[in-house]
């Protein structure tokens, strides 16, 4: 086997830049996303939602709706078979509860779905949705998630939902999941430590806010089979799910994805498909639900809100000896993703502290009458990683060594493994693995220079009221899920010598099409502009699980890696059968075919010939692949922020935010660096702007693009991102993830900056101005003189 | 309707008024209501390069030149457009496809949501500043959200879409 | 927005009329009322009214029209050599480029948002809002523009006159905001007036000689004005250490601030002293 140095130096396609295939078309405006192909004789399906936190549904009155003309249904509960659903799009069968109808008798949050109208156009849907006439019986709603726990309240009094199988489901006590391991006793291992700490961290449910609301429409095709078109991350799930929901048989059903308007996880779940589907199946008409931007916050999902409590130990030498995190997570009206998030939060923490002498994470995930919570970039990670390097940084400054040197003596390197891996999975147990590329240790270094890290000085006076400060923390992140995650590539030579690669993979917007295409033309030896790509249609595609859990480089990228190797066997194959030449004699450099005799054919006339010219030999030359991991190789990456704090009013300035990532090989040097780009600006979105408030009566008040701040251009002064030199021997050409690695570090980092900059430690996010402000009165910091000139 | 000569129209609900205007160089007849804003007209009559993103005129990619000044297309009263030349990006092909070869040279193009709007946005600000500095091109383009990218991609393609626009120039 | 009857008149008495006779919405930009108004019987647009699209100055300072955008403004050189960064430094939050090229000066002005940085700008530069009531025209102070029931219903804006600031007037704004184009937590305006307070008899304030104006918005209420803590800061644009502190202790004690989701009471009082502090400091340099 050629050594691994060797073969990144010979890339021709892949390590490059290499602009996005579809990216120009995007930009110069043409048809690409779900609205912009729905029909124009497509009924306009609006959801009537709930307008009370908890309720019973008493009466549905449709016939003033239905008298409007151009109306043409109204679907209640009734209209609805009753089958527990989730619409959480994860693997079969789903490590979540079954605990949502489409259309209930309870409505559970505001903003639940309790009717459906469609009208010929937007206006009478509108209209038509205000004349149904509902009549509810509030119920009290739980509102807090702390006290939600074998609260009186039950937010699911029904009898006839159900886990697929045992992850702690106990509705009667508000639980939709529940989880416990560890390793080795950890409260000997911190009783006999010479420090111990213990804090709490919370967490926001930050939302997503991709700028394409969520679309879907559906249509009735020739053959009598129901064609769903939609933003979607994940065609084939969203298939298996609506067939599931409707009682459908899936051959009944085809899914598309057309360009997407940004995921990070929205789009994992069936918000809008059903509804659409349900007016299909009903009125044999064309149908699209587009969602308002208020719909997409007060009725899609959010991140997870969670508590996270972390008791730390270690000896004086700063030898970290053990790790408990003890996490409640709110899951708001229904349990998608419940466990599987909740488990992430020490599945892709504890593994960076793999020296310890005995580790613990458990907790519960509970049900409250507030928006649902679902998967969401770094989902877990993020959550866990403020509490872990939190903490580390807390018990630093309580040993009074340098935040970094306690990182570097504790975390995991190349060649270790963490017992962890083995044990926790997403929902289920994990992979055992032995790490195999880690570069945290230069991440760690590179990223201490570019910031100008020096413990002795982390903070600097710039005038009476403006503090600059540094902080700092590490993350790492997974590949897919392994053993549950799978995608599969199919390839055809066609005339002109170009590729068809068909892949069930999903591109959010991230480049994957390009990067794929990448992949496949770097095996071939050939441009990536001889590969056409067609991805993400259960007709035409096959399987691939979809973009979530940072699995499309890893896993997709393997699956069409092993096509093109299949392909260039199938194409010398052909070639030596053509010229009776011996098996396995035959090469290919991309563009000619050579025997032992020299130059046999060029891919361009070999791909005339087989489909013009053989007479009796013609065929179409395929080849496929398929993959699913054995293990999740982690990316890592530190990440160094200095920011501007100013102590008068607590607003923090991000001045900049040094990223150094161990991705493996990024296969598309410019995509994977935005990728941590965005990522980073996400998380800092979520650290310092991003609140989540909700009335008392539980409706969310930052339910629109106008209260709901999301970074603007101006928000972050610079961003400096740099990609280490690492190589995968598991992934494709040694790639491993990038797409949400790069969300993890900001809150850790930022909290940890603050602390450096004047001695206060918060530990609930966002770091608005007003709570920084309080922090700092609370203290006295500014009393004490703390204040200094410039330097 | 039309009221040029300032007589006031009884007006019904559901009907409609005509505004004629030219989009992306041809002349329009369009049919509005006149409290209607602009986004919802042009999505109607088939510009769906025009996005809408959110519903109170807080993101950006919903843009359109308006005598080549960029505004919300989702808070402009459709009635204004009244005789107006309005510029869709598919109107600015030729400019549009000079800026998109900066900009996918970076990455940074991501999702595409936005970028219509967003290139709208940066082919006024090039025709309106003069040589702008970092923290200008900022500015004027703060009104132009994007989620994916973090926004130091579009800088970089900014950037060297401005020189390579001044280069040409000299 | 639903409109039953649309008017678009050509000229300005017939705006004024129309406005006068049906109580009708006057459309500015358009885009606030897009989103909070979803039903006006009577709207009058008054996009052919050529002299409402002007800035231009008269003998005692900047007449905007009212059908002026807030881009126009903030692009002003007028503006800019008459009240310094102050302009653009108060308008470059809002929403984006996109937006102030819809958003109008009497839009903005009528729209009485709480949250405006327009209307707290205006404040402290004693901006005169110039309407027409029918066939009458009347010059009211900004303030008493805002807070006046009368101009409510029926009332046409033609044009918002900024005095001269004169000699050695100096403004300075003033905000805090989660995000930068988010609307302020908290907004100031401070400005020197070298020269006599205008009457402004509905509001009882009238002094003669130069002064400082200070007004603060978003609390989150509408902007009010400071007077009896500006006159702590006495004649001079360069005032005493302690006259500043007595005067962001009046603030302190005597404005009033309330609590929405982008911060409490409490802090906006807090961070009324700071910033207005620092607006004094700007105009002072």
């Amino acid at each position: 086997m050629t050594s691994k140095f060797d073969i990144h130096n010979q890339f021709k396609e892949v390590k490059k830049e290499r602009a996005k295939i579809d990216g120009k078309g995007l930009v110069l405006g043409r048809p690409a996303y779900t609205d912009d192909f729905a029909p124009q004789d497509a009924l306009v399906v609006k959801i009537i939602r709930s307008p009370h936190a908890f309720a019973r549904i008493l009466r549905i009155d449709t016939a003033k709706a239905l008298e409007l003309p151009g109306v043409i249904c109204v679907l209640t509960h009734e209209d609805v078979e009753r089958i527990p659903i989730t619409r959480a799009g994860q693997g079969h069968p789903e490590p979540s509860p079954r605990d949502k109808f489409i259309l209930d008798r309870y409505v559970r949050y505001v903003g639940d779905e309790a009717a459906v109208v469609a009208a010929e156009d937007e206006e009478s849907a509108a209209e038509a949705a205000e004349l149904v006439e509902i009549e509810y019986e509030p119920l009290e709603p739980v509102l807090n998630f702390e006290k939600a726990m074998d609260n009186p309240v039950r937010v699911h009094p029904e009898d006839d939902i159900k886990e697929n199988f045992p992850i702690g489901f106990e509705p009667e006590r508000n639980i939709a999941a529940a989880y416990h391991m560890q390793v080795g006793d950890v409260d000997t291992v911190l009783e006999n430590s010479e420090i111990t700490m213990r804090r709490s961290y919370y967490t926001q449910a930050q939302a997503h806010t991709a700028l394409e609301p969520h679309t879907a429409f559906t249509y009735l095709d020739l053959h009598d089979r129901l064609n769903v078109v939609t933003s979607t991350q994940n065609p084939f799930h969203t298939r298996r799910l609506m067939g599931q929901a409707l009682g459908m048989p899936l051959r009944r059903i085809r899914v598309k994805k057309p360009r997407i308007g940004g995921g990070f996880g929205g789009k994992q779940h069936l918000h809008v498909e059903l509804f659409a589907a349900l007016v299909t199946l009903k009125t044999g008409r064309p149908a699209k639900v587009v969602m308002t931007r208020q719909e997409v916050f007060e009725a899609t999902f959010t991140r997870h809100q969670m508590r996270i409590d972390v008791r730390l130990g270690s000896d004086k030498s700063g030898r970290i000896t053990a790790v408990d995190m003890h996490v409640l997570s709110n899951t708001g009206a229904y349990g998608e993703h419940a466990l599987t998030v909740f488990m992430v939060a020490g599945s892709k923490t504890l593994p960076i502290y793999n020296k310890v002498d005995a580790v613990q994470f458990g907790g519960t995930i509970v049900y409250t009458n507030k928006v649902p919570a679902g998967a969401f970039r770094g989902y877990g990670a993020i959550q866990g990683n403020f509490a872990l390097e939190s903490a580390i940084d807390e018990l630093a400054a309580e040993l009074g060594m340098d935040p970094l040197e306690l990182r570097r003596k504790n975390m995991i390197a190349e060649g270790e493994t963490s017992d962890i891996f083995k044990i926790m999975g997403e929902g289920t147990e994990g992979v055992e693995m032995v790490v195999e590329s880690c570069k945290l240790d230069y991440c760690t270094s590179r990223g201490a220079e570019l910031i100008g890290w020096n413990p002795e000085s982390n903070a600097r006076w710039i005038d009476d009221h403006r503090v600059r400060a540094k902080g700092m923390a590490i993350a790492m992140q997974g590949s897919g899920i392994p053993l549950i995650d799978m995608g599969s590539a199919i390839m055809e030579l066609q005339d002109g010598g170009c590729f068809k690669l068909h892949i069930g993979a999903t591109d959010l917007g991230t480049g994957s099409d390009t990067i794929l295409a990448q992949i496949a033309a770097e095996e071939l030896g050939v441009s990536s502009d001889k590969i056409i790509v067609y991805s993400s249609d259960t007709d035409r595609t096959p399987f691939d699980v979809g973009a979530y859990a940072s699995s499309t480089t890893y896993v997709s990228g393997n699956a069409v890696y092993t096509a093109a190797v299949n392909m260039k066997q199938v194409l010398c194959s052909a070639v030596e059968r053509k010229f009776s030449q011996e098996e396995h004699s035959v090469s290919f450099d991309g563009t000619v075919f050579w025997g032992d005799e020299g130059r046999l054919i060029t891919l361009d006339e070999l791909s005339y010939d087989t489909l013009y010219h053989d007479g009796k030999d013609m065929k179409t030359l395929t080849a496929s692949g398929s993959f699913s991991g054995e293990k999740s190789p982690p990316p890592y990456m530190a990440g160094f922020v200095e920011i501007e704090l100013d102590v008068d009013t607590g607003k923090i300035d991000v001045i900049n935010y040094a990223a150094v990532v161990d991705c493996g090989t990024p296969i598309n040097t410019n995509l994977a660096r935005v990728q941590v780009e965005g990522a980073l600006v996400q998380g800092i979105g979520m650290t310092l702007y991003e609140d989540v408030l909700y009335s008392e009566n539980g409706r969310l008040r930052t339910n629109t693009l106008f209260d709901y701040k999301i970074p603007s251009r101006m928000d972050v002064r610079k961003l400096t991102v740099e990609l280490a030199e690492s190589y995968e021997p598991s992934g494709p050409f040694g790639a491993k993830s990038v797409g949400e690695i790069g969300i993890d570090t900001p809150l850790a980092a930022i909290a940890n900056a603050l602390y450096n900059a004047v001695g206060i430690r918060l530990r609930s996010v966002p770091l608005t101005p007003e709570q920084v402000w309080r922090e700092i009165r609370k203290t006295g910091i500014l009393k004490s003189g703390i204040r200094k000139a410039a330097d | 309707m039309n009221n040029r000569n300032g007589k006031s129209v009884n007006k019904d609900r559901r009907d409609a008024a005509y505004i004629h205007c030219t989009v992306n160089g041809r002349k329009r007849e369009f049919a509005v209501q006149p409290g209607e804003m602009l986004l919802e007209v042009l999505r109607r009559e088939g510009y769906t390069e025009v996005k809408k993103g959110c519903d109170t005129g807080s993101c950006g990619v919903c843009t359109v030149l308006i005598e080549g000044k960029p505004v919300l297309s989702c808070s402009y009263l459709a009635m204004r457009a009244d005789g107006k030349n309005i510029s869709t990006i598919r109107g600015l092909e030729a400019e549009a496809s000079k800026f998109a070869d900066f900009l996918t040279a970076t990455g940074a193009d991501q999702c595409g949501f936005c970028t219509p709007g967003f290139t709208l946005s940066v082919i006024a600000m090039k025709r309106e500043l003069k040589n702008p500095d970092e923290m200008e091109i900022k500015k004027y383009l703060s009104g132009n959200l994007c989620r994916c990218s973090g926004y130091e991609g579009h800088l970089r393609g900014i950037k060297r879409y401005l020189e390579a626009s001044h280069d040409e120039q000299v | 927005m639903e409109i039953r009857y649309y008017h678009r008149p050509e000229t300005l008495d017939e705006a004024a009329e129309l406005t006068a006779q049906y109580e009708a919405l006057v459309l500015g930009g358009g885009a606030w009322v897009r989103n909070h108004k979803k039903y006006a019987e009577h709207a009058v647009d008054p996009m052919h009214i050529e002299q409402l699209r002007h800035i231009e100055e008269y003998s005692g300072g900047v007449r905007i029209g009212a059908m002026v955008s807030l881009r126009e403004m903030e692009t002003s050189d007028i503006l800019a050599a008459r009240y310094g960064s102050s302009i653009r430094d108060a308008l470059q939050h809002i929403v984006g480029v996109q937006m102030r090229n819809i958003i109008t000066a009497g839009g903005s002005t009528s729209a009485r948002l709480g949250f405006s940085d327009v209307n707290t700008l205006l404040t402290a530069l004693e901006a005169m809002i110039v309407l027409r009531k029918g066939s009458e025209e009347l010059h009211v102070p900004v303030e008493a523009f805002l807070r006046g029931h009368e101009y409510r219903k029926g009332v046409f804006v033609t044009h918002i006159e900024i005095p001269f600031l004169q000699k050695n007037g100096a403004a300075s704004f003033a905000s805090i905001r989660r995000t930068f184009t988010d609307i302020s937590v908290l907004n100031c305006c401070a400005v020197f007036h070298d020269r006599d307070y205008r009457e402004i008899a509905e509001i009882g304030k009238a002094a003669s000689g130069p002064h400082w104006h200070i007004s603060i918005g978003s609390r989150p209420a509408g902007p009010v004005s400071a007077y009896e803590a500006a006159e702590l800061l006495g004649e001079s644009r360069k005032p005493e250490e302690s006259a500043i502190q007595a005067c962001l202790e009046k603030i302190e004690d005597e404005m009033s601030f309330g609590s929405n989701i982008r911060g409490s009471g409490e802090y906006r009082k807090h961070l009324s002293t700071i910033l207005v502090k620092r607006a004094i400091q700007e105009v002072m340099e």
